[in-house]
């Protein structure tokens, strides 16, 4: 037996080595070459990663996810003025709870079910991003200039939008109509340059990033924590603030003859970024490894998850997701994929209910390791992923 | 880690030297080239992956945390790239073969003649999983344990692995082929 088991692999490696003349690694070599002068390393460091928002969508949508991270956490623990809906007075009546859409075995809750459209173009570039929890129960929006208006009603679901609603909507303007937001916007005198403001009363914080060539301007106005040393809005600037948050708070005084559709549809991705971080057995909760070989996290998954995480793309540019130990790119069909990958495994969803939160978590899976935790994120068309964690 | 693959030209390359790293590539291009187009079957798809592993190792070099274990790193980011593009497509059923040839490879002790277009069948018929275990051991010669920490597995998984994949080419080589006296048989 073991004299026929030699013999064939003699006959297989034999014939392995076949082939040779066909390859040609100087040419491979040549082409990698030319493209590695045209790509930047990627550099994981969580420092790098923090300061490597200095500019653009990525710095705008993390910090927006980390003021409404903040303030839905501190809002909703302190103040009875909470945008989350708290019976405190002077709110507005409770955003309604969604009740999760009874999915086929097909679909994932959080994810779009299969055949979902993804929203066309996938790529767009990003005109204005306008974010602030002083309109109840508190509003992102990103708007491109191709027409996208794309918001995230936070907690509530908006009717109408279907069952591919999954935390973010979107209607679209017309070139007219985006032209014109962003003249309003910008005519309030407030985006000469960037701008933050404090407040002297508690309440929500305002912020909107406004494109101006190929940066942004911002303007932000805060109480406590990011307004502390910035100086006091002035009467002017409160009310240019005041008349923003208006424009926004009430959008069907918008012109309609800049909408090009004004029905709320919901925002399918074309893809997901897929962040993950390891917790140390004798961490506390919230302490993380940092960044971890991606490799040695995935081979502790199932093996369809391995293949789909290694057929993705990796993320430098993490957006609002918390990329402690990394992040790849996957498509919607592929995340769905995974998803489903998990499923009877030991990697467990860590908020079954939820329609915004898709994340899961493997226990214990090494004596080392406490906890490995997995976010998904859906892609924003300025490629940019952002987080819905909040409901 | 080969010889010629020295630590400090690794690390030069993970701060960026692009010089070190074309040395570095230069070195792997080949070995790099010959696994993919093992596994994958098609030297066009084995081109592609190949050159997108190259510019991964590159981009994530710095997030290597042992510059010893680059070898073995670099040969995971191929496998995945090999996955990738025979995901992308598809083609692995029906893609050119190596080198065609109808002579027989050898003939062993049962009778049963092995061509090479019948282990080629055969070994198309493998997994994904079970092609690259297969070319990582009998092709690039790695031992269990480099196998095993190539694509982070145990190193007993990696023995069942190779174990299963063989007894799977085998038995297909086996279905192929027809006994020398059957074929003599008119």
């Amino acid at each position: 037996m073991s004299n026929r088991t030699d013999e064939f692999t003699e006959v297989l490696e034999v014939w392995l080595q076949e082939g040779r003349s066909q390859e040609d690694p100087e040419r491979v070599l040549d082409r990698a070459l030319a493209r590695v002068d045209a790509t930047p390393q990627s550099r994981f460091g969580w420092l790098s990663r923090v300061f490597a928002f200095t500019g653009g969508a990525a710095r705008l949508t993390f910090s927006a996810a980390t003021v409404v991270a903040v303030a839905v956490i501190g809002l909703a623990l302190v103040s009875s003025r909470t945008w989350l809906g708290g019976p405190g007075p002077g709110t507005s009546p409770p955003p309604s709870q969604p009740s999760p859409t009874p999915s086929g075995p097909a679909n994932i809750l959080g994810l779009p079910p299969e055949g979902a459209v993804p929203s066309d173009p996938s790529l767009g570039q990003l005109v204005l991003r306008f974010a602030s929890n002083d309109i109840p129960p508190g509003i992102t929006m990103w708007v491109y200039a191709d027409g996208r208006v794309i918001w995230s009603p936070f907690l509530s679901t908006p009717a109408g939008v279907g069952d591919a609603f999954t935390g973010l909507v979107e209607q679209r303007l017309t070139a007219d109509g985006v032209a014109a937001l962003l003249s309003q916007v910008g005519s309030t005198g407030l985006f000469e340059d960037d701008l933050v403001l404090a407040r002297d009363s508690s309440g929500g914080f305002f912020e909107v990033d406004l494109r101006s060539g190929d940066r942004f301007v911002r303007v932000a106005r805060y109480w406590g924590g990011l307004g502390v040393g910035a100086p006091r809005a002035t009467d002017q600037q409160e009310a240019a603030i005041q008349s923003i948050l208006d424009l926004f708070n009430d959008r069907s005084s918008w012109p309609a003859s800049g909408w090009q559709d004004q029905a709320l549809s919901a925002y399918v991705p074309s893809s997901y970024v897929v962040c993950f971080g390891v917790r140390p057995r004798d961490a506390a909760p919230g302490h993380w490894t940092g960044p971890v070989e991606p490799a040695e996290v995935w081979a502790l998954l199932p093996e369809a998850a391995q293949d789909l995480l290694g057929a993705g793309e990796p993320v430098t540019d993490t957006g609002a997701m918390h990329a402690d130990g990394g992040c790849t790119r996957v498509t919607t069909d592929a995340a769905r994929a995974l998803a489903r990958s998990f499923e009877g495994s030991a990697v467990q969803r860590s908020r079954p209910q939820s329609r915004y939160f898709v994340g899961y978590v493997l226990s214990n899976p090494t004596p080392a390791w406490g906890e490995i935790w997995i976010q998904f994120g859906p892609v924003l068309p300025d490629g940019v992923a952002t987080w819905l964690g909040g409901g | 880690m080969d010889e010629g693959m020295d630590t400090e030209l690794v690390i030069r390359a993970q701060h960026g030297d692009r010089e070190a790293f074309t040395r570095l590539a230069g070195m792997l291009t080949a070995r790099l080239l010959g696994i993919s187009h093992r596994i994958l079957r098609d030297i066009d798809l084995a081109e592609d992956a190949t050159q997108q592993s190259l510019v991964t190792i590159w981009q994530r070099l710095p997030q290597l945390r042992d510059p010893a274990r680059f070898e073995a790193w670099a040969h995971r980011l191929l496998v995945r790239a090999c996955y990738a593009e025979g995901q992308r497509a598809r083609r692995w059923a029906s893609g050119a073969g190596l080198t065609p040839g109808r002579e027989p490879v050898t003939v062993d002790e049962l009778g049963w003649i092995i061509d090479r277009d019948e282990l080629d069948r055969a070994f198309r018929r493998l997994s994904f999983d079970h092609r690259t275990v297969v070319v990582l051991r009998h092709y690039a010669h790695l031992s269990l344990e480099e196998l095993a920490a190539t694509l982070k597995i145990p190193v007993g998984t990696a023995a069942s692995r190779l174990h299963y994949a063989l007894r799977e080419l085998r038995s297909a080589v086996q279905a192929d082929a027809r006994p020398v006296q059957e074929r003599a048989t008119p």
